[in-house]
């Protein structure tokens, strides 16, 4: 059985389910990636120019074991083959594949890529940034709530369009909500497809989603409410723009290990210069997440600057 | 290797003062130093480094898988000078000459295959471990975490103990196993995987050039009789409470981290009983370290 997504702007083939991505309806058209169950070798086989404590390179393959899940070979930015141990559900393996497998491939096709959900604003895409845990899919989905459509949720991935403007290639329709902040949010789990038996942690797919390439409009970086530290938004100015970026990549390891890091700061030399960036400082709450939601969109409909 | 060291404690310790006294001593100035200026923290759980080492998301990873990979994530930290990462800014003690360290309140334990979770040899030079009476450690747990008294004290006495792993939302921090009090001194102080120095919280408080005198030679870190009297003065309990007051302090889960600082302070904060469960639960190991009870029939 072969199921087809997209997602990256990137046709997907796949032998396995996967709930994040966009189902694509045009099985006909070429795949640019294929997905499917094999034997992955211990090893790289070839020259092994980098490795951590759970993966290894080579110039056109890398190898990285989930514990006691599995492991994946990505191959030439356009093949993974999965192995998965034993009696794992089908659902750890595709958590994995989206979060790991997949943006190691975008990697692979020299796609750089921010740690970042993303909502579309006037036609433009506004990324939310920051490290794990500080709330970007709360946020994300507050701001859906008023009807700002979904673009990514985890992992925010650049390309240049017309005229050197950065776009966002649309992630999915989804966002990943930890059960408390689910509940808070009013709404009720047994709705929702949780990740993994061991995590309550869940995908929303009842929101307005949009599956369209965009602009770069806004980038705001959230950041947890620490003395001393006030709390709200702030403009940031290019050069503490620039930093932030640096600081929000996706996996700075694959940057560093694949050489993309003078891509990386070109890319953010050109989201400097053409998107607006703030820092957003706020308690990690659901409430004081929807009063900021409140904020930005009053200022978008007001002031229309993204 | 990287001139790498643990700086272990069971919470609530004496840990973060520790860490202030060590970043001081490498600061040219630390007449200027105030307690937000204090070192990103390194810590043995921090999810940054687990997540940009392994590429994976320790938030959707149980405790298990995260811990298989932990020993490896260790090693390569110590080995490896790939966290000169973008992230990796300002300034650390452990940059160029100085002695680096990584904050750690994980029990000193071993996997099912005999692996030593923080990695053994290979991930550190040694360890310095901060202990501090159990009657003190108590009350300023409780207030830290949030708790009752009885509560704290509990936790304290549960070999079992794992810092609140959450199924429905994620801490900051991966999960930690501390083990009880007198379970998490002993695997410090007894494993011979590492050279340990250890320094009692109160004698840090009675003498703090004596301790930290005592602490370089452990590290062989040369330090002038200057370095070390300024250092202890930017560093003193009433100054970091007196910054603390105006301007908060970013590591503090609460309102206040630099609480009370004394030494007995406990006499007044513990009921009898409570002092009598403490003294029970730990007399051993009390008894180990020099903490007299007050119940001579323990």
């Amino acid at each position: 059985m072969q199921y087809f997504y997209e997602t990256y702007g990137l046709k997907i083939g796949s032998d396995l389910v996967l709930n994040d991505y966009w189902t694509d309806e045009h099985p006909e058209v070429v795949r640019d990636v294929m997905i499917e169950r094999g034997k992955v070798p211990g090893q790289i086989a070839g020259n092994c120019i980098h490795r951590g404590p759970n993966w290894e390179m080579s110039e056109d393959a890398f190898i990285i074991h989930v514990p006691r899940v599995g492991a994946y070979l990505i191959e030439a930015g356009n093949r993974i083959v999965y192995e998965a141990a034993p009696k794992v559900e089908d659902r750890d393996v595709g958590l994995f594949l989206f979060d790991v497998a997949l943006p190691i491939l975008l990697h692979q096709r020299k796609v750089v890529a921010l740690r970042a959900s993303a909502v579309l604003v006037n036609g433009k895409a506004v990324l939310l940034c920051g490290a794990s845990g500080t709330g970007k899919s709360i946020l994300a989905e507050s701001l859906a709530q008023r009807g700002h459509p979904v673009l990514a949720d985890t992992c925010a991935s650049i390309s240049l369009g017309a005229g050197g403007m950065p776009c966002l290639l649309p992630e999915g329709p989804k966002i990943r909500l930890w059960g408390r902040a689910l509940e808070k949010k009013g709404f009720d789990p047994v709705d929702h497809t949780v990740l993994r038996s061991c995590k309550l942690k869940y995908l929303v797919s009842s929101l307005p989603a949009s599956r369209e390439q965009a602009a770069i409009g806004a980038i705001y970086f959230l950041i947890e409410h620490r003395p001393p530290r006030t709390a709200g938004i702030e403009r940031l100015d290019a050069i503490n723009a620039s930093h932030y970026l640096v600081m929000n990549a996706l996996r700075p390891r694959l940057l560093q290990a694949m050489n993309l890091m003078p891509k990386f700061f070109s890319m953010a030399a050109q989201m400097s210069a053409k998107s607006e960036m703030y820092t957003l400082t706020c308690e990690r709450d659901v409430t004081v997440f929807d009063t900021f939601a409140g904020q930005m969109d009053a200022q978008w409909q007001g002031e229309g600057t993204i | 290797m990287k001139n790498l060291y643990w700086l272990a404690s069971y919470p609530k310790s004496g840990n973060t003062w520790l860490r202030i006294l060590l970043d001081n001593l490498s600061r040219p100035m630390p007449e200027k130093f105030t307690v937000n200026d204090l070192s990103a923290i390194l810590t043995s759980t921090d999810r940054r480094t687990f997540d940009d080492s392994t590429l994976l998301s320790s938030g959707l990873l149980d405790v298990h898988e995260i811990e298989d990979l932990r020993p490896k994530v260790h090693v390569e930290f110590a080995q490896v000078d790939h966290h000169a990462a973008p992230h990796s800014v300002g300034h650390h003690p452990g940059d160029g000459e100085f002695p680096q360290f990584t904050k750690v309140h994980d029990a000193y334990r071993y996997l099912s295959d005999g692996t030593p979770l923080l990695g053994g040899v290979r991930a550190a030079k040694g360890a310095i471990y901060v202990v501090r009476d159990p009657r003190g450690v108590a009350p300023s747990y409780a207030h830290h975490i949030n708790v009752d008294l009885g509560e704290a004290i509990a936790d304290m006495a549960n070999s079992e103990m794992v810092h609140r792993d959450f199924k429905d939302h994620q801490r900051r921090h991966l999960p930690i196993i501390y083990s009880d009090w007198s379970g998490h001194v002993a695997s410090w102080l007894e494993q011979t995987d590492l050279p340990v120095h250890l320094i009692r919280y109160e004698d840090m408080m009675s003498d703090t050039v004596s301790v930290l005198r005592k602490l370089l030679e452990f590290l062989d870190w040369q330090c002038s009789e200057d370095q070390i009297c300024r250092a202890v003065e930017a560093s003193r309990f009433e100054t970091l409470q007196a910054q603390e007051r105006k301007s908060g302090f970013r590591e503090a889960p609460n309102p206040t981290f630099f609480r009370r600082g004394l030494v007995d302070g406990w006499r007044d904060e513990l009921t009898k009983a409570q002092i009598r469960d403490i003294e029970c639960q730990h007399a051993k190991m009390m008894a180990q370290l020099g903490y007299v009870p007050l119940n001579t029939d323990i």
